[in-house]
């Protein structure tokens, strides 16, 4: 005789192991969105793995013979608690340990973006390829047993009650889903987050069936929250501080550890759109370099900012032979480049800045390593700050403006790609009046003078950002290299820039040179304008490409 | 899946990239997926090939006119009726996705029992379709509207079949119909992308 659960506790196990499972999932793809800065391969791939898994033991869980479902359900639960609330936790070590290893041969999801065959034959692979190997083998595997849940569920719920379980299993997915976005992940870190969800799951075992086996492993996993705040903030030290190999040569993995401790911790911001970490980053022969991540990805360092927001908001002016008075900024909360703007003096009448995150802005404001750097410039009477979305403001505002500076994040995911789409920049230009200008922070390279051809890849990303700004309806676009940064000027009409300005003699700037200025002529942007190569919200080409700043 | 990211997108362009835009989308999604599971026993007493196949036509017509809607509402609809109508779409769509399941598994189950389990199986695998080689492969080189008609004229010819198979003519010709409709559309795509989007998304901007 088959055992059989009451309606209630079957329907109770359909939502909670599905609330269970689905942030099991959730918390390893954004663990993967973590380590790879936000790419959709990556993301894409760890989904992917689960719901192969999720399929293979569904596929498999017809041959449990039917009285056995009960047994079967509890000790598979048992294994996913197990493995699915230590997951975050085995990741994330198994990430700090690989980065500590073979920190000479290191190699990460910001390079492997699209690995290939010869790649990973490469044996400077191997390690990359073993850490992408475990955590996808976790995630299969928690795919696996979570597949059982369903069938185990219908056969021991009363006959015929398909929807009703299948319904609460995406009532329980949605309060996952919605539960982690809103109120978890801009709170707590992943590790934490996955040990909780373990406890969670091992309780409503209870329901399944009287055991202390659960209560065990929930004491086991509860026993770890103490320690992931410590495993974190040596993670972050090993993630920021190993990228820039400036501790090559010690010998051996302790002493690695010991030196990474001795470095201040990183500080870590969350909001819901993103993590905002300040690290002081060691280089060699420099004191440690201020610098800000923003999910990760590399924003602006202490060291480097000033030349590239000091080319960015005074280039485009000199290029253009006019100094804009109503000026409109999009994203860039951190207020460097709003600084670099009031330079303009009594010309400049007003700055409209749109910034998305909150979090940013009142970093900006209030944190001392960035007040000190941002001169306190998002608190000038000139600026008025709207906290928002930058597009459905392009979109719906009637304003026009004399000048357009965009600073948002790269397009590396869909979400980011629409702000560098044909629809986008299109209606940027209706908020431009006559004569008035845009300059894009963007992803674009230039080739120079006798250093060799740009690589294709490069090009192909040049020519996405020309195509999609022409598309778009601009007929003037100029692109700019400062440093082994770029942006772009466009404008809506034809008109003839300045090949080469010079510095006007009032302007305060620290790093940038009159020579700089002079190299501008010998920059080339090798591209192609062509249909295929627009960006559109509809038919969106992502530029995925290592970050150019290491 | 495909119809959820395709509304998902074209709202993002909409209503603007704010966390509670896209939770908002997300919730409401599943939850009508959830309700739709829930009642369908309570709203149809009799189900089978037939009612899976009503689902399909209605799911076509909804899915593929998802994308152009959403954008359609928040040019031209008056204020706040702009993300009700929105909102509706989406749970119109998940509501009927929320049927899809627990017919197909009760059809398996009653032509071959035990076999309930292998159709949640191929859903799974049908995901993968959706959440990887969509983003991955399909998106970058088809455009947005061109799937969502290509998925559409897919649920259109299983419901001709079905209908065909049930001898129900006059529901079999309307499928036809949209099969074919949803056919020239999706050829026709790449000219019509960007005047449409034009019209839908800058049309009546700054109301």
């Amino acid at each position: 005789m088959t055992e059989r659960l009451s309606p209630a506790r079957a329907r109770f196990l359909a939502a909670a192991l599905a609330t269970a499972s689905f942030a099991y999932q959730l918390l390893i793809a954004n663990g993967a969105a973590f380590f790879s800065g936000g790419r959709v391969f990556w993301h894409s791939v760890t989904v992917g793995v689960y719901l192969l898994g999720l399929g293979l033991g569904t596929w498999r869980s017809e041959k449990i013979p039917r009285p056995d479902a009960a047994t079967t359900l509890m000790r598979l639960e048992m294994r996913l608690v197990a493995l699915g609330g230590a997951a975050m936790l085995l990741i994330f070590a198994a990430h700090a340990a690989y980065r500590v290893w073979f920190h000479t041969r290191l190699l990460d999801t910001y390079v492997a973006t699209q690995p290939n065959l010869f790649q990973f034959i490469d044996a400077r692979w191997w390690p990359f390829a073993a850490f992408i190997g475990v955590m996808l083998a976790i995630t299969v595997v928690i795919g696996y047993w979570t597949g059982f849940e369903v069938p185990m569920l219908l056969i021991l719920s009363k006959n015929h009650e398909e929807g009703t379980i299948l319904g609460l299993n995406y009532l329980g997915a949605m309060a996952a889903t919605l539960g982690l976005a809103v109120f978890l992940l801009p709170r707590f870190d992943l590790v934490t987050l996955g040990l909780a969800v373990g406890i969670f799951n091992a309780l409503t075992l209870l329901v399944l069936r009287r055991s202390w086996k659960p209560l065990a492993l929930a004491l086991a996993l509860a026993l770890a929250l103490p320690w992931t705040g410590k495993l974190l903030d040596l993670h972050a030290m090993v993630f920021y501080y190993y990228r820039f190999a400036s501790l090559a040569g010690q010998a051996t993995v302790s002493e690695r550890f010991a030196i990474i401790q001795q470095r201040k911790k990183v500080e870590r911001h969350r909001s819901p759109y993103q993590r905002l970490d300040i690290a002081e980053v060691p280089w060699p022969g420099t004191p440690p370099v201020t610098t800000l991540f923003l999910d990760g990805r590399f924003q602006f360092d202490s060291w480097n900012e000033r030349f590239y927001h000091e080319t960015m908001a005074h280039l485009p002016p000199l290029l253009a032979g006019t100094t804009p008075k109503k000026v409109l900024v999009l994203g860039a909360g951190d207020g460097l480049l709003v600084r670099e703007l009031l330079k303009f003096g009594e010309g400049l009448a007003s700055i409209k800045m749109i910034e998305l995150d909150p979090k940013m802005v009142e970093l900006a404001r209030t944190h001392p390593a960035l007040t000190e750097l941002n001169e306190r410039s998002l608190d000038d009477p000139k600026v008025e700050l709207v906290v928002g979305d930058g597009f459905h403001f392009v979109r719906k505002s009637k304003e026009t403006f004399d000048a357009v500076f965009v600073d948002f994040p790269f397009p590396h995911n869909y979400d980011t790609g629409k702000l560098y789409s044909r629809e986008f920049y299109k209606a940027l230009i209706g908020r431009l009046a006559p004569g008035g200008f845009a300059v894009i922070d963007a992803p674009i390279f230039s080739e120079e003078e006798g250093f060799p051809a740009l690589p294709q890849e490069y090009r192909d990303v040049n020519s996405v950002m020309y195509s999609t700004l022409a598309a778009a309806g601009f007929k003037t676009v100029r692109g700019i290299a400062a440093n082994v940064y770029g942006f772009v000027m466009a404008i809506p009409e034809k008109r003839e820039l300045a090949l080469a300005p010079t510095l006007p003699p009032g302007l305060k700037v620290f790093a940038l040179k009159g020579a700089d200025l002079a190299d501008l002529q010998h920059q080339r942007f090798p591209h192609e304008v062509a249909p295929r190569h627009v960006n559109s919200i509809f038919r969106p080409r992502l530029l995925d490409l290592p970050d150019t700043h290491y | 899946m495909v119809y959820e990211f395709l509304m998902a997108q074209s709202l993002a362009a909409a209503m603007g990239n704010t966390v509670a835009r896209y939770n908002t989308t997300i919730g409401c999604y599943v939850a009508a997926l959830g309700f739709g599971a829930l009642l369908l026993k309570r709203l149809h007493a009799v189900r089978g090939p037939l009612l899976l196949a009503k689902v399909e036509l209605g799911l076509a017509a909804l899915g593929a006119a998802g994308p152009i809607a959403v954008l359609a509402f928040d040019s031209y609809a008056p204020g706040p009726l702009a993300p009700l109508l929105s909102y509706g779409w989406i749970v119109a769509v998940g509501f009927l996705s929320g049927y899809e399941m627990p017919l197909v598994m009760e059809l398996a189950e009653s032509l071959k029992p035990g076999t309930a389990s292998r159709a949640l199986a191929w859903d799974y695998a049908g995901m993968i379709v959706g959440a990887v080689v969509f983003p991955l492969f399909l998106l970058p080189h088809a455009g947005l509207f061109r799937i969502g008609f290509v998925v559409a004229a897919g649920n259109a010819l299983l419901a001709v079949l079905w209908f065909l198979k049930s001898e129900r003519r006059g529901y079999a010709v309307l499928s036809f119909a949209a099969l074919v409709l949803f056919g020239v559309l999706a050829s026709l795509e790449g000219v019509i992308r960007d005047p449409l989007v034009d019209l839908l998304l800058m049309g009546a901007a700054g109301d």
